[in-house]
């Protein structure tokens, strides 16, 4: 088993691809902050906490396997991101559009600050891995 | 994903160009008037975007829909002595008002700006995971 199919290490990159994608969403708006009609989209929040939780239970009660050809437990993983198109904004134009430049860079940035905040941790815990096997950081 | 991000940024950059280019033109044509009596001057040009499905990158981006005309009317100036005067002596300027052309000026390039941080900040996440390797 590879270490990153760890549930710890799939619900981060579950979450990146999450806020990947939310990256991209959120450049969709800007580039269309002068389109007549546009209503800004956002990627329906997931709730980490409970996949990781349901996770870390498959994990740590697999299921009795009396057979080869039995299957381990109920696969556990990160749904699909949903768009959803942003109700609520601040103005909105009398062309329909609904893009505040303003918003979505304070958004692109708490996006940044999350995205690498999981890096971060994504990172550590490849280090944890390194320390174990004798070789601090660098080098693969 | 994160490459993608790029590329509709840069669509966004590309249609604020095109923009651009346009409120230049209309700034350089602000008194080109008829060269014949009574005849049309320059007409004000405006740009049109539009969401639009890029089927190479499955994402929705945005491009120039059209470029059409200000169909709103022309200044009138009373010149006889101008070659583009009609018999009552008035002149027709292009329906361009400076100011106009320096707001949406402004905020061509206030979109162009926020575009150009969505590609620094997509490409320090992308620096940033690819840092990973190492």
């Amino acid at each position: 088993m590879n270490y990153t199919d760890l549930p710890l290490f799939q619900i981060m990159r579950g979450k990146l691809g999450h806020l990947s994608q939310r990256q991209a969403v959120l450049a969709q708006n800007i580039a269309n902050a002068d389109t007549p009609g546009y209503k800004a989209k956002d990627v329906k929040e997931q709730d980490f906490a409970a996949i990781a939780s349901r996770m870390h239970q498959a994990a740590s009660m697999p299921m009795a396997k009396t057979n080869a050809g039995h299957l381990s437990g109920q696969p556990v993983s990160v749904g699909s991101d949903q768009f959803i198109k942003r109700e609520s904004t601040y103005e909105q134009n009398p062309n329909g559009n609904n893009v505040v430049i303003e918003e979505e860079m304070m958004r692109v940035a708490e996006n940044q600050a999350e995205y690498q905040k999981v890096l971060n941790l994504y990172r550590k815990s490849v280090d944890m891995f390194r320390t174990a096997l004798g070789r601090q950081g660098g080098g693969a | 994903m994160l490459s993608d991000t790029l590329k509709i940024a840069a669509a966004g950059m590309k249609a604020q160009g095109d923009r651009l280019r346009i409120i230049a033109e209309n700034v350089a044509n602000a008194d080109s008037t008829s060269t014949q009596p009574g005849g049309e001057p320059y007409r004000r040009k405006v740009v049109i975007f539009e969401n639009a499905l890029n089927k190479e990158l499955g994402v929705e981006t945005v491009r120039v829909a059209k470029r059409t005309y200000d169909m709103s009317d022309f200044r009138k100036k009373f010149d006889p002595t101008h070659p583009a005067a009609d018999e009552q002596g008035y002149v027709l300027f292009p329906n361009v008002s400076s100011i106009i052309e320096m707001v949406d000026m402004r905020e061509s390039r206030r979109a162009y700006e926020a575009n150009i941080n969505v590609v620094e900040v997509s490409k320090a996440m992308l620096t940033r995971t690819l840092e990973l390797l190492r």
